[in-house]
């Protein structure tokens, strides 16, 4: 039970993770490093409870918030590549990040002992949950709950208004520019949502875990949640949740193939993109047309 | 100049060459197919540690351990070249995250191996000795690994440049369809390309590898962020450029720790890409072959 609990949690996580970068492919890119945005979110939130005694629910928002700015920031100047250099600026700019964290320390003695972020040691001691009195079965229903309404949200979002100037940027940005779009701006405020969200992960993720450090955050964690989306698909927003639920239930925590995991998990990768480069949940063949064709409308 | 700076400085610049042919490899295999194999480092990284696995645990004699490691980056890179590249369809980044399942299979793999993903040591046949130039001290082996590195950027620029087959591979660099009206068959050359970009990085990693005595999983990911980091900086479609942003690189970030404090080599080294990359947008000219991927 609790175990199946636990295995609830992280698939949750994992989800609102998978969602971060759902956001950014339906603008058109691939993001290799959404992993920073939910490192980000991880220290900051985890900061909020263990230094400012605040509640999970105001770290979580700072956590959101700094991440979102770290991905604004970030954003103007990486946003002003396209394709196959965009997935590598990201990629660095999260090994960057890494980097920062692997220098930073801010270590306070707080009853007779030490704690905070020290480097590559990590940042331990990120109790709230057990001081709150938050079992398992709260954890989980409080991550479940907060996975539910980011893949409604951003599946609200994607239907939005706003949902379909992403699309038509993404399908063709001088287009959408000569019918009024500013395609940066949708970029940058798809891409701003999309590090918010994946900040809102990793606060979640550094309380479950009550320890962070840096290698957590490396190039492998936000691969396998750019898998999950393109495994899953993005014909609809179930596709990222698909591909979470194919890797942490299937192969890591019911361990289908045994300690094989990452094998499996690679070999599935591959095949999919070879048989099926779309992802096992397409998208429906008119639909970017349409998006385009129903701002073009709306415009009139 | 301060000694220890000028002494930090001739290091970064051994570390430079071994960034040049990361870089080199990456910017061949680039070039005929525009798409980045992100498993690259992963695989020559797995090459050199199944070679010296051998050597530990089989008693295969050291000096048939390059040889070896050739042999097996020259397989896994072809594999992944037919898997990943000749299979995926669609854009460069879907070939691209398929690169990160083979980079995920092959540590994985590494880790079942009965060194179980642990350092191997490494014969290092010039151990540590030394030799002074004036007031620096230069480790042997660093002057034998710079030197067979710009060596080897020589060999294969000329290559390249005057031989038949090094034609062929920069036709199909410049235009894969003008190769083929020409009768050249851009899948062999291809393949061809592939083997030489294995070739390349399995004896970076093999030298890099033997300077530190040790061979290690994590020196695959290192490799792989570096020579794109080189590829991004110096891919202006002239393989000295290459070589160029290589050791300023592996300079700024030797010199930068020894400023700055230890820890600090790879922060500095992202940081200066970031901040030419917020300077100079448009890039110092790769930018048109990048963004045609």
């Amino acid at each position: 039970m609790e175990y199946g609990l636990s295995v609830a949690t992280v698939f949750s996580i994992m989800v609102v993770l998978a969602m971060s970068c759902y956001v950014v492919i339906l603008a058109g890119e691939i993001s290799f490093g959404q992993h920073a945005f939910f490192g980000v979110g991880a220290y900051v939130a985890a900061v909020c409870t263990v230094f400012l005694n605040s509640g999970l629910g105001m770290a979580l928002v700072a956590g959101t918030a700094a991440a979102a700015l770290t991905a604004y920031v970030a954003g103007m100047p990486i946003l002003r590549s396209h394709g196959l250099q965009f997935t590598i600026y990201t990629l660095i700019f999260a090994e960057f990040v890494r980097q920062v964290m692997l220098m930073s320390e801010w270590r306070v003695v707080r009853d007779g002992r030490e704690i905070g972020p020290q480097g590559m040691l990590g940042f331990s001691g990120i109790d709230y949950f057990f001081v709150a009195g938050m079992g398992v079965i709260g954890q989980a229903v409080l991550c479940g709950t907060i996975a539910i309404v980011v893949v409604i949200a951003v599946g609200l979002l994607r239907r939005s208004h706003f949902g379909r100037t992403i699309e038509a940027v993404a399908e063709d940005p001088i287009l959408a520019a000569a019918i009024g779009i500013n395609p940066q701006t949708t970029r940058l405020v798809a891409f701003t949502i999309s590090g918010g969200l994946a900040g809102l992960g990793g606060g979640l993720f550094a309380h479950y875990v009550t320890y962070i450090n840096p290698e957590n955050f490396g190039l492998m964690f936000g691969i396998h949640a750019v898998a999950y989306t393109l495994l899953g698909g993005v014909g609809s927003v179930l596709g990222p949740v698909l591909g979470a639920a194919l890797d942490i239930v299937l192969l890591e925590q019911l361990r289908v193939f045994g300690g094989y995991r990452m094998i499996a998990f690679g070999a599935l990768i591959v095949f999919v993109l070879i048989l099926r480069p779309s992802g096992l949940i397409d998208r429906p063949l008119s639909s970017w047309s349409k998006g385009l064709h129903h701002v073009m409308l709306s415009k009139r | 100049m301060p000694g220890f700076v000028l002494q930090a400085a001739i290091e970064g610049l051994v570390a430079g060459g071994i960034y040049a042919l990361l870089g080199l490899g990456f910017h061949l295999m680039f070039g005929v197919l525009k798409r980045v194999n992100l498993a690259y480092g992963t695989t020559l990284m797995a090459s050199v540690y199944l070679a010296a696995l051998s050597v530990n645990l089989h008693g295969v004699p050291w000096p048939a351990a390059l040889p070896l490691a050739l042999i097996i980056g020259i397989a896994i890179t072809l594999a992944v070249e037919r898997l990943v590249f000749a299979w995926v369809r669609g854009d460069g980044r879907f070939s691209m995250v398929a690169t990160l399942g083979i980079w995920m299979i092959i540590e994985e793999f590494l880790i079942r191996t009965p060194g179980h993903g642990r350092g191997q040591a490494i014969v290092n046949p010039f151990d540590l000795a030394l030799v002074s130039v004036g007031r620096l001290e230069l480790r042997v082996d660093h002057i034998f690994a710079f030197v067979l590195s710009l060596a080897l950027c020589a060999g294969i620029h000329a290559f390249l440049f005057h031989s038949r087959a090094g034609l062929k591979i920069r036709v199909v660099v410049e235009d894969r369809a003008l190769a083929g009206l020409l009768g050249i068959d851009a899948a062999s050359v291809t393949r061809w390309t592939f083997a030489l970009a294995a070739v390349i990085g399995v004896i970076a990693g093999y030298v890099f590898a033997t300077a530190q005595h040790a061979i290690d999983v994590h020196i695959g990911m290192w490799a792989t962020l570096k020579g794109l980091v080189i590829l991004v900086l110096g891919g202006a479609g002239n393989l000295w450029g290459v070589v160029a942003a290589a050791l300023g690189l592996g300079i700024m970030e030797r010199v930068g720790t020894e400023l700055a404090g230890p820890g600090y080599r790879d922060l500095i080294g992202y940081g200066l890409m970031l901040c030419l990359l917020a300077l100079f947008p448009h890039g110092f000219g790769w930018r048109a072959r990048l963004a045609s991927g």
